[in-house]
């Protein structure tokens, strides 16, 4: 041990006189280093023989021998320091490689903060300070890939939110958050830029709450679309350092060439040097900046289709609640009908508690003419002034009115229905036709209310609609009543009896009153103890159809007496003199026929008419009774025939019109077939309940709206050739009819 | 007049008379051949020598009425009685020559003229100048003589007498016979059309039913003497009229006939 350590101090001696050697001579390669080593170990000996040399003049040969020795010694002494010198020269050379060796090992496993501080001064401390310089290199290239990970994950981030639609208000949240949690921001808060106001509205942040600076920040950098940095020295005063001390960021959100707002981050223990546009995150923060605008934007179009959306839902609602007012203007109703209906579906559509339509009377006051509330119904008939009342307002001053609380009107009218009635608010508007106010329509809520501008945009088209409708429903009735008096004193009941021959008929109109057609029947008595039986469908409707009719009528008896035997006579000339007055503006069918009441001999003729059905053998047998021209009135060249049927006791003769086979049956109409089918299940029956069970037939096949006329008219033979056979003859065989 | 015999061969002897079986008037058709046929049975329970079948008062007779003359010679022949028809009438010669029958009834075959008519080329049922009769019933026994009776009117209006007028009605009535037998699924709720378009050249009669469809064709020359059933109605049809044509009409059968009338042309 002792030796040991002897011998290492005389190492280090040894190494520090070696370097401080090498600094003498000022050494400064490897080269000078090994030729001083190599001088070192051969000087010993080389002293030796110089001193040798010197002493050996003038010396005895004991001495001499003596000095040989010694000599030897010597020169075992000088060798063994030279190869010393050598050895230690060589290791001051491996050393250095040896640690440069391991730092390199380091670095290959991806420790790149190793360094190695050599002072040889010679090359090997030029190579370590290159391998430092390396490994410097590697760290800062090392920090630069990471932060282009931290870049992609922001932008992977951004671009998600970019493609999902969210709201925009949850968008700028996210963009807050990724800001913080991706890119290294303490607080981070999103600005959004309101259009045309240049004010800046956050719409989402991620840690503490955004103060005025922020906004101001934001604001210069919405203006500018240039990123933003200034220290933030927080509520501490300026010029002292605080923990609240960071650098605050404005970055742009830019979609495109506009601005849509900005995006404010505060940064602690981040060197401003690493925020500049231009580093690594300052790059990074610019492109986040790019995408979170295409986010917002993409977010805000989402926004802004739901908000479209709702004021579409809303048109929905207002076009669905004037489409059910619109269903509720069935022309199979009345009016009276259609206004109530009018009304329910107004106060629905209003979400109202009570809708009344009121119409003027000829003396001046309102009436209600439709009211949704069957119990008010009694006192709203009381008629009233239009001057005295807040509905009345709206008919005199021909504009809406709106009254939120009826207790407070200035009509005492008004108060005292008000109180009555419960109803607190009410919105009235005129029902208009061109300048003239022609009723109100008013919807009454129970509670205070406030009536939206959309509610009274709806009642506003509402009352439009039930104004065309009242009008024109005043233009149909005057025209229907008239077509309708014209028609119930053309068209009257057939006789129960007319010589021997039963008869029942049925004249139902169409339940449209202004819809009245040209329908008819007629019976009348002629000469030779016959009995002319009519019916026709007169073309057209209402009161266009119901002059025609009676020209027809009244033309048609002479020539029915003139021609007693002949019904195809009397058409042709009826069709000639039709052509001749109307010049075709109108078209009549016609089934006529000249019935022998002793023979049961059907003289007939058929313009255009449905066959009549001749119902024999106890109704099991239908004859049909055709046509043999065209209609009349609607081309003079039409030729008539007269064709001849015979009715056997008990026959019934059934007439009728296309109002009775237009009959819709489910997707068909009934059809002469389905008329047939129907007499077939009646059986024999008196003609009277025939026709009942025909017309009851029809109502429950039309269903609820019956749309055109129909007439029917039945002749029944009971009392035919009971007192004597009828004559069937035209047939060969005596008497193969001899029966009946 | 051969002799009565008893099945075992022996003269019968317990009783000469001759009992008439009283057809009835107008017609002995479908909806009446049963009732002869029943009153003929108990008048054979009496064994009379000879039983007589007046058909003086037939007009008209069809393949149900001529079976039941068939049923009635066959009961005849087993109880040993002589069978007899009394007074043909022109229509029952028709139908029994014209089902070759003759011998049977041991009536004299009479010789058929020869067709006077000749048949209209391209016969336009669109065209004017047809008089047009249609009629609807329910299917019912009555309706069908009713319907026949219509049919030979139309007929009759358009100048068809005699002959013709027979076989019109004999053919009609077969078409009648067979829409109400086997074209009404539902009797008495099954409808029966018939449509007559009469000319001065011819008479076209339609007959729908509701009926299964069949072939026409199965229908071959019956033998009537073989007591079948049924197969005459179509046989006697074509025999009668000339022109017989039948139309699948789903649902239903539709039968057009046409005769040509002796003074058409």
């Amino acid at each position: 041990m002792g030796i040991n350590s002897s011998v290492r101090a005389v190492w280090d001696q040894l190494s520090a006189g070696g370097l401080a050697l090498a600094r003498l001579f000022k050494l400064r390669s490897i080269r000078s280093k090994l030729i001083l080593a190599l001088l070192g170990a051969v000087a010993p000996a080389l002293l030796l023989h110089v001193w040798d040399e010197v002493r050996c003049v003038g010396r005895s040969a004991a001495a001499e021998r003596a000095y040989d020795t010694l000599m030897i010694c010597l020169s075992l002494a000088a060798a063994a320091l030279g190869l010393a010198i050598v050895f230690v020269a060589a290791n001051r050379l491996a050393h250095p490689i040896r640690r440069l060796a391991h730092a390199a090992n380091a670095m290959s496993v991806g420790d790149y903060r190793k360094r190695v501080k050599l002072h040889t001064t010679d090359e090997l401390q030029a190579l370590a300070e290159s391998f430092n310089a390396l490994g410097r290199s590697l760290m800062k290239h090392e920090a630069l890939v990471r932060h282009q990970a931290e870049m992609l994950a922001g932008m992977a981030e951004a671009a998600r939110m970019a493609s999902s639609t969210l709201h925009l208000v949850e968008c700028g949240r996210v963009i807050a958050k990724v800001m913080c949690s991706h890119l290294g921001a303490r607080d981070a808060t999103v600005f959004r830029a309101l259009t045309g106001e240049g004010e800046m509205k956050p719409i989402g942040r991620c840690g503490k709450r955004a103060r005025s600076v922020w906004r101001l920040v934001a604001r210069r950098v919405a203006e500018s679309g240039e990123q933003l940095m200034i220290s933030d020295r927080g509520a501490a005063q300026p010029g002292t350092r605080s923990a609240e001390e960071g650098i605050l960021v404005g970055v742009p959100l830019s979609a495109g060439d506009e601005t849509v707002g900005a995006i404010v981050a505060r940064f602690e223990g981040v060197r401003r040097g690493d925020l500049q546009p231009g580093s690594v995150r300052g790059d990074i923060l610019h492109t986040f900046g790019i995408h979170a605008a295409a986010a917002i934007s993409n977010a805000e179009v989402h926004t802004q289709s739901e908000e479209y959306s709702e004021v579409l839902e809303e048109w929905v609602d207002h076009l669905s609640a004037v489409m059910q007012v619109a269903d509720a203007i069935s022309p199979s109703l009345t009016l009276d009908e259609t206004l109530e209906a009018l009304a329910r579906a107004t106060a629905a559509a209003l979400n109202a508690d009570e809708c009344s339509i009121f119409r003027p009377d000829r003396e001046g006051f309102l009436v209600v003419t439709a009211c949704t509330n069957p119990d008010l119904q009694p006192m709203a008939t009381a008629k009233f002034r239009p001057d005295e009342a807040e509905t009345g307002r709206a008919f005199l001053e021909k504009r809406t009115v709106v009254c939120r609380d009826l207790r407070r009107s200035k009509f005492a009218l008004t108060r005292r229905r008000a109180e009555e009635s419960g109803m607190r608010s009410v919105l009235a508007t005129p029902l208009m036709v061109g300048d003239g106010a022609i009723g109100v329509i008013r919807v009454a809520s129970a509670r205070p209310r406030q009536f939206m501008p959309r509610e009274i945009r709806l009642l506003t088209s509402i009352s439009l609609h039930t104004a065309v409708i009242v009008r024109n429903a005043d233009l149909y009735t005057r025209e229907s009543s008239i077509a309708e008096t014209l028609q119930s004193n053309l068209v009257s009941e057939a006789p129960e009896e007319c010589r021997g021959l039963r008869f029942a008929s049925r004249y139902i109109p169409a339940w449209d009153e202004a819809r009245i057609g040209g329908d008819f029947y007629e019976v009348t008595p002629l000469p030779d103890g016959k009995v002319g039986v009519v019916i026709g469908d007169v073309s057209g409707k209402g009161l266009a159809a119901a002059i025609h009719l009676a020209a027809c009528k009244y033309m048609m008896k002479p020539l029915m007496l003139a021609h007693p035997d002949d019904p195809a006579e009397v058409l042709t000339q009826l069709n000639q003199a039709l052509n001749y007055y109307f010049n075709g503006s109108f078209f009549v069918t016609m089934f006529y026929g000249a019935i022998d009441c002793e023979t049961g001999s059907i003289l007939y003729a058929n313009a255009g008419h449905l066959p009549g059905l001749l119902i024999s053998e106890r109704g099991k047998l239908h004859s049909w009774l055709s046509g043999t021209g065209g209609p009349l009135g609607a081309g003079e060249n039409w030729s008539y025939q007269t064709q001849r049927a015979t009715a056997s006791p008990g026959d019934v003769l059934l007439l009728y019109t296309d109002g009775v086979t237009d009959v819709p049956v489910g997707n068909c109409v009934l059809g002469i077939e389905g008329l047939e089918n129907i007499v077939f299940e009646a059986g024999q029956c008196p003609v009277s309940e025939l026709l009942g069970t025909v017309c009851d037939r029809l109502a429950g096949d039309a269903g609820a709206v019956q749309r055109d006329d129909i007439a029917l008219l039945a002749a029944s033979f009971e009392e035919v050739g009971v007192s004597r056979p009828a004559l069937l003859g035209g047939i060969g065989g005596k008497g193969s009819l001899a029966r009946w | 007049m051969e002799k009565a015999l008893l099945p075992d061969g022996s003269p019968d002897r317990r009783n000469s008379e001759v009992r008439l079986v009283p057809a009835p008037e107008n017609s002995l058709c479908f909806e009446n051949a049963a009732g002869l046929v029943e009153s003929a049975q108990s008048l054979l329970q009496q064994h009379p020598a000879e039983l007589v079948v007046e058909l003086g008062q037939v007009e008209l007779i069809d393949s149900s009425g001529l079976r039941a003359l068939l049923h009635i010679r066959k009961a005849c022949e087993a109880a040993g009685v002589l069978f007899r028809l009394g007074s043909p009438t022109e229509c029952v010669d028709r139908i029994i020559a014209m089902s070759k029958l003759n011998g049977f009834f041991g009536i004299p075959y009479r010789r058929r003229a020869a067709r006077p008519v000749e048949p209209v080329a391209g016969l336009d049922l669109q065209a004017p100048g047809w008089k047009i009769s249609e009629y609807r019933a329910v299917s019912d026994p009555s309706v069908i003589s009713s319907l026949r009776e219509r049919a030979a009117r139309a007929a009759g209006e358009a100048g068809a007498e005699g002959e013709t007028l027979c076989d019109i009605q004999i053919a009609v009535g077969e078409a009648l016979t067979n829409a109400y037998k086997h074209g009404s699924p539902r009797k008495g709720i099954s409808q029966i059309q018939m449509r007559c378009m009469t000319c001065p050249a011819a008479i076209v009669v339609e007959v729908q039913d509701e009926g299964a469809v069949f072939d026409p064709d199965d229908a071959s020359t019956p033998e009537p003497h073989k007591m079948r059933d049924h197969g005459m109605g179509i046989y006697l049809m074509r025999e009668a009229m000339d022109v017989v044509e039948f139309e699948s009409d789903c649902p239903g059968n539709r039968v057009r006939m046409i005769k040509w009338l002796r003074d058409g042309g």
